[in-house]
């Protein structure tokens, strides 16, 4: 995969490109920055529906270098509460607190549930999208930019297609939909409550609706958010064990 | 030891931080029935729990856990359950700790080739033991040195861990009654598994113990699976000794509330084995757990089963300037 770096994608932001000239994967950088927000640390709630349960709520603490690194700790119910995960990379650790042990997990899981919601692991932290998969503009129309993603012979995704769509002005995402092998589409997470952070137009609340089970549905939002350097030592294992 | 817990503490009082006081810890009932056999079955009611006090002032922190149980019949026996209790000066690179805290030097996940905490007999719970320990943790590096007190006098324990890209590996070196005692412990992923072990020299590399297992995902990502096999004392009792096993867990979600989990393990040297089924049912701070096992000794079968219903809680409070 080519690598854009971010000027490269900023300017392509703010500059308007024509849509025959829109380079697929600066746009997919650009969406991609806009959406983890860049080296930050926040406070999120993530709120779990099901038919027939009560809503779900669980609150998290997490730091994001805002590319593939990052470590989310559980702060509350309290049935949960000191669990932590480190995602570097394609690895992804555990830290459990009646154990006191940090544990890998099986590099597939990244793409499982995180804490039974409809969110992944991958959703939370990393840039899988732009290393797993290939963009294709396939619209660009209403002021709005569609990205057709199919994965790498080498991806371990569980997924045929992802389509983004996005304002074509500044790359703000404000959908994607994930289909699986047959076409048929599973997954849909929309962006919305936008911030302007540190020139990026970051998304401070996150959707995700199950389309195979209508009243299954996720909703990650920001309660804080700080964008601010974050030191490589907080995504190794002893943050994981003692915090960053 | 005492003396300068005393100094630790009068230091991290005076000091001018915020201060956050968290409480946490679950609450349990549980019935038990060792034997099911008709002629033998009894029931034994436990009331077991966890309560995790923490006090942070900026660099300084004061823990103290408890994981108390009671057995309520036929006999009432129990034991309050000292897990921690330390004082801690932590910075980012370095951490300094005094008073009784766990030691974990274990890699391996379903057996224990060699433990330094203390393990509660009838609870398996694993207990600190009093010690000073000292942690430098430049970047991926941990280099850690602890002075633990345990039944054998002073044990003095080196241990220097690396994380590599996919590969973390650990080394220790500690005097214990009287012998040197070596260990390396690791864990990797190779391809779409985690491989890990962990092996130990004993009494002047005059006895060895191990354990390697592989972990993976079940299908449909419904799960984890784990397979280990090793020379390891039973039911972590570090004393007792060890015999050559072969276990495994199978951990299974099959909706977001509930989770079934399978542990069996078999030592073959003594045709003996345990086979564990367990139903957990949560929300929110609840959980109703169910288990069934089967253990079989000496050519004896015994079923045994149980059910609990536990209760979380957690509690904080922050005061000061941040």
């Amino acid at each position: 995969m080519r690598k854009v770096t971010f000027p490269l994608a900023a300017a392509l932001a703010l500059s308007g490109l024509s849509h025959a000239a829109t380079d697929p994967q600066a746009a997919l950088q650009a969406i991609m920055n806009n959406q983890r927000g860049g080296s930050m640390r926040g406070t999120l709630t993530l709120t779990i529906e099901r038919a027939d349960q009560a809503p779900q709520t669980t609150v998290l603490d997490l730091v994001s270098n805002g590319a593939d690194k990052g470590l989310i700790v559980v702060k509350s119910p309290a049935r949960l509460a000191g669990q932590a995960f480190l995602k570097d990379g394609p690895n992804l650790t555990v830290f459990v607190p009646t154990l006191k042990r940090a544990m890998r997990l099986p590099p597939s899981a990244s793409s499982d549930s995180f804490l039974g919601s409809d969110l992944s692991y991958n959703d939370l932290a990393g840039r899988d999208m732009q290393r797993d998969f290939t963009p294709q503009v396939t619209s660009e129309a209403g002021g709005k930019i569609t990205l057709t993603l199919t994965p790498t012979p080498s991806a371990a995704t569980p997924y045929g297609k992802v389509e983004i769509v996005a304002q074509a002005s500044n790359f703000a995402p404000q959908q994607f939909t994930y289909y699986d092998q047959r076409g048929q589409a599973v997954r849909r997470i929309s962006l919305s409550d936008f911030q302007a952070l540190g020139g990026r137009q970051f998304p401070s609340t996150t959707t995700v609706e199950d389309l195979l089970h209508s009243k299954n549905r996720t909703t990650l939002k920001f309660n804080t958010v700080r964008l601010t350097p974050v030191p490589s030592a907080c995504f190794t294992q002893q943050a994981l064990e003692s915090g960053c | 030891m005492r003396l300068l817990s005393g100094l630790l503490l009068a230091s991290a009082l005076s000091a001018a931080h915020a201060q956050t006081f968290e409480v946490k810890g679950y609450a349990e009932a549980a019935t038990v029935f060792p034997n099911l056999n008709p002629a033998q079955a009894s029931a034994a009611p436990l009331l077991d729990g966890e309560l995790s006090l923490k006090l942070t002032a900026g660099p300084w922190k004061a823990l103290g856990t408890l994981n108390p149980w009671w057995r309520l019949a036929p006999t009432l026996t129990g034991s309050f359950g000292l897990t921690e209790s330390y004082l801690q000066y932590d910075r980012p690179d370095l951490s300094f700790a005094v008073g009784v805290q766990r030691t974990v030097i274990e890699t391996a996940r379903l057996g224990f080739p060699y433990l330094l905490d203390k393990v509660d007999p009838v609870s398996q719970q694993h207990l600190g033991r009093p010690a000073i320990s000292l942690s430098w943790t430049p970047e991926r590096w941990r280099t850690r040195l602890v002075l633990l007190q345990d039944d054998q006098g002073i044990t003095p324990v080196f241990s220097v861990r690396h994380e590599f890209a996919q590969v973390d590996v650990e080394g220790h070196v500690l005097w214990r009654d009287g012998s040197l005692i070596t260990g390396l412990g690791g864990s990797g992923t190779l391809g779409s598994v985690v491989l890990y072990g962990e092996g130990w020299a004993l009494n002047n590399f005059s006895v060895g113990r191990w354990a390697a297992g592989v972990s993976g995902n079940l299908p449909r990502d419904k799960g984890l699976w784990t397979l280990e096999t090793g020379l390891a004392p039973i039911l972590s009792v570090v004393s007792s000794p060890a015999e050559y096993y072969l276990a495994t867990q199978i951990s299974a979600a099959p909706t977001d509330d509930q989770n079934v989990t399978l542990n069996a393990a078999l030592w073959p040297k003594t045709q003996s084995g345990v086979g564990t089924l367990t139903y957990t049912k949560s929300q929110d701070n609840n959980e109703f757990r169910v288990f069934v096992a089967e253990t079989v000794s000496g050519g004896q079968w015994q079923t045994s089963a149980g059910l609990g219903f536990r209760h979380y809680f957690a509690w904080n409070k922050t005061q000061g300037a941040p």
